[in-house]
């Protein structure tokens, strides 16, 4: 049983994680949030579930449901942060709420504001381990977010453009001096951003079968606490957040109650940031640069 | 080369150059030196692009440059190695050298270049797997100018490359920058260090306060009596005494001259 919910947390866990890492990529290069990131996220539910409503088969919903993501992402970029670059933080910070508003009603107009069924993609016969009966739905989300994971992992540290996403991160004024262009890293960065955040979307439609317009908040806060208590600005940092809340959050529905899950996830934020308010992963980087 | 016609660049309200023109012609190495505060990095950052000048002409191979942008200037072979080297200590030492090759084309070559680099800095291919933030001050310095080669620089820039560095290991840079001469670099070296600058120059500039006061062969400098008072005198490498008072005296004369 204990197990079970453990697993159970490193499912939910994987996606907070792709939603944390989706809100660290922007604060890797802006230091700031992209509050939309969560509407993207929930966006990226509401497109994966057309699209498998319109018969689109799974793996081709996934990744159009993340391109169509990016591109919401892209499109906030061009609104809500190009106008601003020279604006004080407070003022794109402002206008991505602002952004983030805007999105979720547009999802009531097109979707409505009730909960609607995410259809199912059942397709593998469920895992027995023992006692424990594991879902074909949670192998296929976890699967495919780890192999997200590597995959982003993989451009931002072995190709060129990723190179250049860290360049523009650690220091604008000497990316450019190397020759980056900083408009074209921030769009890819803006573009991988939705594509995460969008992919959760699809996983959690998967994993709860039903979503609204209301998720895209309610995720995105998640995958922010995630982000802070891993570190902030650090990709493997927002994993281990992102599965830390997962896993307290489905303990604390089993053996607590789940309206008090919510207390317990934004407990661990507060604990971590006294304990440790540069994040779990903050000092392992800090001393690494010292060494 | 490179030929800078009345170059004004302001920071808000304060104008940092004020009115600047100078010249540098193929194959040369040219220094520029004047105290702290000069104007010198706001120069440099202003020919590279991540500055915009408020007005003036930047000409270089023929073309007019001050309103392209930086990666497209270092395409063209105008490449920089900022002042505090500005490696990316995220990175590893390879990583870093690499990123000096982002704004090319023929990335299918860049594997010659790297070969050169580690030749001319052995400690470097030592390192390559090591994080940047572990390098010395000079091996971080090597670093910077190796990381600027591999964009293949027809005319390099380079800001204070000796400053807070050992007298050995600014002697072997020293010695680096003028090999350079050797594969059709052509130089522009920004220096404190006015001495062992002018010995390694063809030509000198002389900046303060944002304008160019002196432009001579590198020999006449050495020998000439202003300069020696204000920068060359007693000590060489410059004590932080002659860098603002005895530089004041000279300004009027032949700051009216590089004017007019
Ligand atoms: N980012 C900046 N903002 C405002 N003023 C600056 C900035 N950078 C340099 N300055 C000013 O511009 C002048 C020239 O500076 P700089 O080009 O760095 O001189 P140098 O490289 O010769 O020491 C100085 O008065 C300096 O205070
Ligand atoms: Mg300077």
């Amino acid at each position: 049983m204990f197990l079970e919910q453990v697993v159970n947390g490193i499912f939910l866990g994987s996606m907070y994680a792709l939603v944390a890492i989706a809100f660290t990529l922007i604060m890797g290069i802006f230091g700031m949030l992209n509050i939309a990131v969560g509407e993207v996220f929930m966006l990226g539910a509401f497109f994966g579930m057309s699209l498998i409503m319109a018969g689109v088969p799974f793996h081709f919903a996934l990744p159009l449901a993340m391109i169509g993501s990016g591109v919401v992402s892209l499109v906030i970029e061009r609104l809500s942060f190009r106008p601003l670059r020279h604006a004080p933080l407070l003022v794109p910070l402002l206008s991505t709420i602002g952004f983030s508003i805007l999105l979720q009603n547009l999802a009531n107009i097109v979707w409505g504001t009730e909960r609607l069924e995410f259809p199912g993609v059942a397709a593998l016969p469920d895992l027995k381990l023992g006692s424990m009966v594991i879902p074909s739905v949670q192998f296929l989300v976890l699967g495919s977010a780890v192999a997200l994971i590597l995959a982003l992992d993989l451009f931002i540290q072995r190709t060129r453009v990723g190179r250049g996403m860290r360049a523009v991160a650690e220091n604008l004024e000497t990316s450019s001096i190397l020759g980056v262009e900083p408009n074209g890293i921030i769009l890819v960065t803006f573009f991988v951003s939705g594509l995460l955040a969008g992919a959760s979307g699809v996983f959690f439609g998967l994993t709860f079968s039903l979503i609204a317009p209301t998720i895209g908040l309610e995720v995105g806060l998640k995958g922010i606490a995630a982000m802070v208590v891993g570190g902030l600005g650090n990709m493997r940092g927002g994993i281990i957040g992102g599965l830390l809340i997962g896993i307290t959050e489905t303990l604390s529905v089993a053996y607590i109650s789940a309206s008090y899950r919510d207390v317990f996830v934004y407990s661990l934020l507060f604990l971590a940031l006294i304990i440790r308010p540069e994040g779990i992963l903050g000092t392992v980087q800090q001393e690494k640069g010292r060494a | 080369m490179l030929k800078v016609e009345d170059l004004r660049t302001r920071y808000g309200h304060i104008e940092a150059l004020r009115g600047v023109s100078l010249e540098v012609k193929a194959g040369e190495i040219v220094t520029l030196i004047g105290a702290n505060g000069a104007g010198k990095t706001t120069l440099l950052k202003t020919l590279c692009g991540v500055l915009s000048p408020a007005t003036g002409r930047i000409t270089y191979a023929g073309e007019r440059l001050e309103r392209r942008p930086p990666a497209q200037r270092v395409r063209r072979g105008l490449v920089l190695v900022p002042e505090g080297r500005m490696i990316l200590r995220r990175m590893t030492v390879h990583e870093n050298l690499l990123m000096g090759t982002y704004a090319r084309s023929d990335l299918h070559r860049v594997a010659d270049e790297l070969e050169e680099v580690y030749t001319t800095f052995p400690i470097l291919r030592e390192r390559r797997r090591a994080s940047a933030s572990v390098l010395s001050g000079g091996e971080q310095q090597m670093l910077a100018i190796g990381r600027a080669l591999m964009a293949k620089p027809r005319l390099l820039m380079l800001d204070e490359p000796s400053l807070g560095l050992a007298p050995l290991v600014v002697k072997e840079i020293f010695r680096i920058i003028g090999s350079l001469r050797q594969q059709r670099i052509t130089i522009l070296l920004v220096e404190q260090n006015a001495l062992q600058a002018l010995k390694l120059a063809d030509r000198g500039y002389v900046m303060e306060l944002g304008r160019i006061v002196m432009a001579d062969t590198a020999k006449e400098l050495l020998h000439s009596e202003r300069l020696g008072e204000a920068y060359l005198g007693g000590s060489p490498k410059g004590s932080p005494a002659t860098e603002s008072a005895p530089a004041e005296p000279s300004l009027d004369g032949p700051a009216a001259r590089a004017g007019g």
